[in-house]
């Protein structure tokens, strides 16, 4: 039954989860710095320091902590950043688009391309295209996201002008409706392509193996000996078997896209959740910082579940008990 | 007036609930406006999505009309249900300007000629107001001398020609970094420079003329430099429409400035030589120091002491308070928004001084990434960069690049004239014995079992290469320091004929005579059973780490083992908890020695606040020099005391200086007015021709 294999998951979330709060509070908490000095800044008296450490509960021993803490997670209360003194469901709600925009445009593009570019590859196996398409894989996977994102900037951005260089919005014209969602666009275009780009040769690479191995079995040489064309048996026959590891990589991806989106979107300066780590991670804001790593923690669980989903539906044989 | 920045503000999520169809609407609504834009160029001239597949195309639109439909990031609700009403502004070219908007008026019939008249001698009065110097004025004998008077910034007819563009401005930080915008209770660079074009100080400074009236238009020195009479500007308007009066002075000081957690270089230095503030009147503030007290005048600033409205802030003076997330201050621009991409600010209609500021408002934009700040400039979507690399000012990048101006000055909003340092911790490493706000501030530490020997202290500072740290680290900008005191306090420097110069040869005799001759394996060298270990702390970010990779290898080449701690709470462990050898300080020297450098050598300086006397050095000689340099009233004998202070500092080497360091503004050529030495209000006269 599906049902009662998407519950058990569900369930098995629930021990990932705990484990990753408990490790997650004492990592931050092992990690030096007083979080008082980042809340009443350099050059408060201990009155007010102490006043600062009731009011967060920072004078309470960690166990009490973490408890209070778990509790009030249970309730969905993230608590208040140190730092800003705003909630840190609100600070993420406010972030978060603009990071789901960039991860789900890159996942889109890095999943059609790749898919797309690994099936054209695979028809002529060591062909010219085929060499063209894993050598630039290649080259893209290595490179690092910071320097392509850079590269971007300075030769595609600056030089071409046909991108903005950063942001998400224009600073100057503050456009709305459509005309905001185009300029959105517009500035979405290279962030998400480098992004996707060493995504894009996972992908490309993974399909075209899969194709290849594929293409050897006996139900492809029947579906050619049925007449088909080489596309349909490349399309309708290998490529949902092809496909399988592919699902698994982009389950997996889905966590290493939170971290390349953080370097993305401290290079293009847009406006996500990457800088709020960066800032939270720098000013010791323990709150904030529990609060993303639970968030991309949460986000991976559900991914890999989503992925065994996915696979059943492309893979009749699989079946969940 | 319709208020162009005003009324697109996109500060706070998207309310939810919000019917699909309301959504939609203004989307429906200008694909009809579509054919008459003109002014956008991206996606009317050009295609908006060149070079990219058709099919990602499509992806991308998919995803951003979910993200339109979820509402994540789009207009707020005010835009998103006026739609139709905000297409006059974007089919003609900011048409609509905060602020300036000129309206015609036809005149009564018969009006009187002579009121038009009255008007523009109004005006004329009004100007000629704004425009006087600072009235400075003493009452009896002086025992220093007072800084030279300039002239206030006016509006020009360029300035009134160009009101209409926003001046754009890059900052460094991320938006969760400015945590608050109250720049009275912190010294913190980051806010400082987001929050500071929003308010003014008492007075202002600019270099090339000297000090003049901000919000106060006179001064009377008096009581031998002991009382400070100031009368305030008359007419002047917090951004909410309250008056401005002695009373917002007071209590700026008192309750933030000098207050809890307070503002460090002003708490420093004023709060321990003030005796009270008093308010015989609304426009007038006398202060009233226990000694004579010198440098008032130069500490006055919106960098060093911002004036906050009292009717706003009082009982709100802590960073997580409401009103520091909405500030209401007096300067040329005020407050709009604060996003997760920028922060936005309108002209100040009401500002004080007549038809300034030009622009017609600021965004400050959240860059995080210096190289992208740079292009961006080059490409001229960012007017105005405060903070330009070293790496990018050669000839290859903006130093060659016509349409970029670059500007040197030796002040940033952490403070002028700053000397990148070396601190020797003189006392055992973590022993807070003798420390003001510590444990045990009557005791008295532990030497350090290194660092207190003059001599090893002596060979660090022979095997440092300070002109390889300017060329390295500051691309050689800025200048090798010669004297404890800046350069750019040119009466008190004294260059020091003494101070250690690059010599290794020397660097390792003199550690041979301290006993530190045997070696182990990696060539460090021991005494007995100790090897040459120190430590080095640091900020984790900015130069700070490079200084220690590059100090690290040169002391290597004489047997040194440095190991550097780059820390994010740098802070706590060093001026607090004192738990390190050698540190790396930026410190200030301000424009007077006693706003920035006698905090690094008197002995009650020892305290647990940051960026005061890290060596923990105490000096009886010391101290009375000092004190003799403050109580002089002769400048020229003062200059006479702190060259003593000088030559004593480098005869004792408690600390290292390196590097004075030197800030470089960018902006673009067709703007001009800019004022590169003042961080707070730097475009207030500037403008763009465009």
């Amino acid at each position: 039954m599906t049902a009662r294999y998407i519950f058990r998951r569900l369930l098995h979330v629930v021990p990932a989860v705990a484990a990753i709060l408990v490790v997650t509070f004492l990592v931050i908490h092992l990690a030096p710095g007083d979080p008082v000095i980042a809340i009443a800044g350099e050059d408060g008296d201990q009155a007010y320091y102490d006043l600062m450490r009731s009011k967060y509960g920072l004078d309470r021993s960690l166990p009490a902590q973490f408890f209070t803490y778990v509790g009030n997670v249970a309730q969905g209360d993230l608590g208040v950043s140190y730092v800003q003194g705003r909630s840190v469901a609100g600070l993420i709600a406010e972030r978060l688009p603009a990071t789901l925009l960039l991860m789900v445009s890159a996942l889109t593009l890095s999943t059609l391309a790749g898919i797309g570019l690994g099936a054209l590859a695979a028809r002529r196996p060591f062909g010219s295209f085929d060499l063209a398409v894993t050598s630039t894989a290649l080259v893209s996977y290595a490179v690092p996201t910071f320097w392509l994102a850079q590269l971007a900037i300075l030769v595609v951005a600056y030089r071409t002008g046909f991108f903005p260089l950063a942001g998400m919005t224009d600073v100057r014209e503050q456009y709305t409706g459509l005309a905001h969602l185009l300029d959105v666009a517009r500035h979405l275009v290279l962030p998400a392509l480098v992004l996707a780009a060493s995504e894009v040769a996972l992908m490309a690479r993974s399909t075209r193996t899969g194709l290849i191995q594929e293409s050897g079995k006996d139900y492809v040489t029947v579906a050619r000996a049925k007449g088909l064309s080489s596309r349909r048996v490349l399309v309708r026959h290998a490529l949902p078997n092809a496909l399988l590891p592919v699902v698994t990589i982009i389950g997996t991806r889905v966590g290493f896209l939170f971290s390349g989106a953080v370097i993305v979107e401290t290079v293009f300066a847009w406006p996500g959740m990457g800088s709020l780590i960066v800032g939270a991670a720098e000013d010791i804001d323990h709150p904030v910082l529990l609060g993303l790593v639970l968030l991309v923690a949460l986000t991976v669980v559900f991914a890999n579940l989503l992925t065994d989903l996915v696979y059943a539906w492309i893979d009749p044989r699989i079946r969940y008990q | 007036m319709v208020n162009l920045l005003g009324s697109r503000s996109r500060d706070g999520p998207f309310p939810g609930g919000v019917m699909l169809v309301e959504r939609l609407k203004p989307l429906l609504a200008r694909l009809a406006i579509l054919k008459s834009v003109t002014k956008y160029p991206g996606w009317v001239r050009r295609k908006p999505l060149v070079g990219v597949p058709a099919s990602v195309a499509g992806v991308l639109a998919l995803v951003l009309l979910v993200l339109a439909v979820t509402g994540g990031n789009g207009a707020d609700k005010k835009t998103a249900s006026s739609g139709g009403a905000s297409s006059s502004v974007l089919g003609s070219e900011g048409a609509v300007v905060p602020g300036e908007t000129t309206t015609t008026t036809v005149a009564p019939p018969g009006a009187p000629a002579a009121a038009a008249a009255q008007k523009a001698a109004d005006k004329r009065a009004r100007v000629a107001a704004a425009s006087r110097p600072l009235g400075v004025q003493t009452r009896g004998p002086i025992p220093f001398a007072l800084p030279k008077a300039g002239a206030p910034p006016v509006s020009t007819p360029d300035c009134q020609k160009y009101n209409k563009n926003v001046v754009v401005v890059a900052l460094t930080n991320t938006s969760a970094q400015i945590a608050h915008l109250n720049p009275a209770i912190t010294s913190q660079g980051p806010i400082h420079t987001a929050a500071e074009p929003m308010f003014n100080g008492l007075l202002a400074y600019d270099p090339g003329s000297g000090v003049y009236g901000d919000l106060a238009t006179d001064v009377v020195v008096a009581d031998f430099g002991r009382t400070y009479e100031f009368t305030l500007r008359p007419g002047v308007k917090w951004h909410d429409g309250k008056d401005f009066t002695s009373a917002d002075v007071k209590f700026s000081f008192e309750q933030a400035l000098l207050g809890d957690p307070g503002h460090s270089r002003t708490k420093a230095s004023v709060a321990a030589a003030l005796d009270r503030i008093d308010t015989p009147g609304p426009l007038a503030v006398v202060f009233r120091f226990k000694d004579s007290y010198s440098p008032l005048l130069q500490q006055l600033n919106v960098t060093e002491a911002p004036i906050i409205p009292k009717h706003v802030f009082e009982g709100n003076v802590k960073p997580d308070s409401p009103p520091a997330q909405r500030p209401i201050g007096t300067g040329p621009f005020k407050f709009v928004s604060k996003s997760s991409t920028d922060i936005r600010m309108d002209r100040n209609p009401t500002y004080f001084r007549p038809d300034l500021p030009c622009f017609a408002g600021m965004v400050e934009s959240f860059v995080p990434d210096q190289g992208t700040q740079v292009a961006l400039l080059e490409k001229g979507d960012v007017d105005w960069l405060g903070d330009v690399p070293g790496q990018d000012q050669g000839p290859g990048r903006l130093g060659g690049n016509r349409s970029i101006t670059l500007a040197r000055a030796p002040r940033g909003p952490g403070g002028a004239n700053c000397i990148t340092t070396l601190g020797f911790n003189l006392t055992a490493k973590g022993d807070r014995a003798g420390q003001i706000g510590g444990p045990n501030p009557a005791g008295t530490p532990a030497p350090h079992p290194v660092l207190s020997d003059l001599n090893v202290r002596k060979a660090i500072a022979y095997a440092i290469n300070r002109q390889q740290l300017l060329d390295q680290i500051q691309f050689g900008i800025g200048r090798v320091a010669p004297a404890p005191i800046s350069s750019q306090i040119p009466y008190a420097h004294a260059p020091q004929p003494g101070m250690p110069g690059f010599d290794p040869g020397l660097a390792n005799s003199l550690l041979d005579g301290a006993g530190w001759t045997g070696r182990d394996g990696d060539g460090t060298r021991k005494r007995g059973a100790q090897r040459l270990q120190v430590d080095f702390t640091s900020f984790a970010t900015g130069l700070q780490p490079t200084y220690g990779e590059a100090i690290r290898a040169q002391l290597k080449a004489v047997g040194i083992d440095l190991v550097t701690r780059p820390l994010p709470a740098y802070e706590q462990t060093t001026f607090v908890n004192r738990d390190f050898d050698t540190t790396i300080v930026s410190y200030c020297n301000g424009d007077d020695p006693v706003v920035g450098v006698r905090r690094q050598y008197f002995s009650d300086q020892v305290r647990t606040t940051g960026f005061t006397n890290a060596a923990g050095y105490k000096s009886p000689q010391m101290d009375t020099f000092w004190n003799n340099a403050q109580r002089e009233p002769d400048q020229g004998r003062r200059a006479g005391f702190y060259r003593d202070i000088q030559s004593l500092a480098v005869r004792d080497l408690p600390y290292f200086w390196l590097v004075e360091t030197v800030g470089t503004r960018g902006f673009r050529s067709d703007c001009s007015g800019f004022n590169v030495a003042n961080t707070g209000l730097f475009a207030e006269a500037a403008f763009c021709r465009r």
